[in-house]
């Protein structure tokens, strides 16, 4: 298939995907969301 | 349509920061949206913002009193890259819209020192082991990137949210100004020197500019018929020689050398058109 012509790519593509998968295992989704929802204090150059 | 990538960043940019209102009420959103990261540096302390910064992100959760690296955020910005490295930042990121629309002030465009345009990638590790290392009395670090450089936050998220909220006024302190004078310096150099902050400091850009050569969706310049008039290296935004260097990982991927080629000698797409017309051609004949 064209695409998939592009092994490098792919084999990165399917890398990325697979940190995604272990991360949401691990609960990551849920630390941002926890990070995410309260304000940065540090961004906002208070903290 | 004639500025197709201004019209994409402002879509983007809406479609990243939809709650205006909060502008003016003070809050942030607090939904599940929340969880997501976007390849672009947008912060999630931003009353607008539905999504969170990955630079944020990865730097908070190696922060905690049990630092680890983001999986899922790393995963999110390797994603990104492999398919079209620093697209993102020429099409999608809002600061660099913010940069972009400074830059139209004037059509000056001064050269940065190579020197300069290297400190981002030492940046890169810095933001995930700096919080990791550089720890308080308690054991906890801190997102330093965010709370001593980044200008996204003081623009988005600090300046609206002091303005609106009194309480936070009062703990306005001297990294507050240094941060001001940080945005302020970043904003007057992308008048003349274009994208500034995206060549000389953003690891996010960085790191996926490192995939530029790799990446699914790539630039590719057909030679042959090519009469070197130069036009594509003098649009070209970040200073590259373009013909030479079509995938550096400097190029922000705004596409402004292809619109510029009279000739479509240069093309973003996943194979070169050579190899794209010999595949039709083969599929033609099997029909």
């Amino acid at each position: 298939m064209l695409m998939f012509n592009n092994k490098t790519a792919f084999f990165i593509i399917l890398s990325g995907l697979l940190l995604i998968a272990i991360g949401v295992m691990r609960g990551e989704f849920q630390d941002v969301l926890f990070k995410g929802i309260n304000i940065c204090l540090e961004c906002m150059g208070l903290g | 349509m004639k500025n197709k990538r201004l019209f994409t960043q402002l879509t983007a940019f809406f479609l990243a920061n939809p709650l205006l209102g909060n502008f003016f009420s003070g809050h942030i959103y607090q939904g599940r949206l929340k969880g997501g990261c976007l390849p672009i540096l947008n912060c999630y302390s931003c009353p607008a913002a539905i999504s969170s910064c990955p630079l944020g992100s990865l730097q908070s959760m190696a922060a905690g009193l049990v630092p680890r690296t983001s999986l899922y955020v790393l995963g999110i910005l390797v994603v990104a890259a492999g398919t079209a490295g620093r697209w993102f930042c020429g099409w999608i990121c809002p600061f660099g819209l913010i940069q972009d629309l400074m830059g139209r002030l004037t059509s000056l465009r001064l050269k940065i020192p190579f020197i300069l345009t290297r400190i981002k990638y030492i940046l890169i590790p810095l933001v995930i082991i700096l919080p990791i290392l550089w720890v308080d009395v308690n054991g906890f670090g801190s997102p330093y990137f965010c709370q001593y450089i980044c200008p996204q936050g003081t623009l988005t998220a600090g300046i609206p949210l002091l303005l609106t909220n009194p309480e936070l006024r009062l703990m306005i302190g001297t990294v507050f100004w240094v941060k001001i004078v940080i945005l302020i310096l970043i904003m007057l150099s992308s008048i003349f020197y274009k994208r500034s902050f995206c060549r000389i400091i953003c690891p996010l850009g960085a790191f996926l500019g490192l995939f530029n050569k790799y990446a699914l969706f790539k630039l590719f310049y057909t030679p042959e018929n090519c009469s070197k008039c130069g036009r594509c290296t003098g649009v070209c935004p970040v200073g590259l020689d373009v013909p030479d260097n079509l995938n550096s990982s400097e190029c922000i991927r705004c596409l402004a050398c292809k619109k510029e080629c009279a000739s479509g000698l240069i093309s973003f797409s996943m194979q070169p058109d050579s190899v794209k017309t010999k595949y039709r051609r083969e599929m033609y004949e099997n029909i």
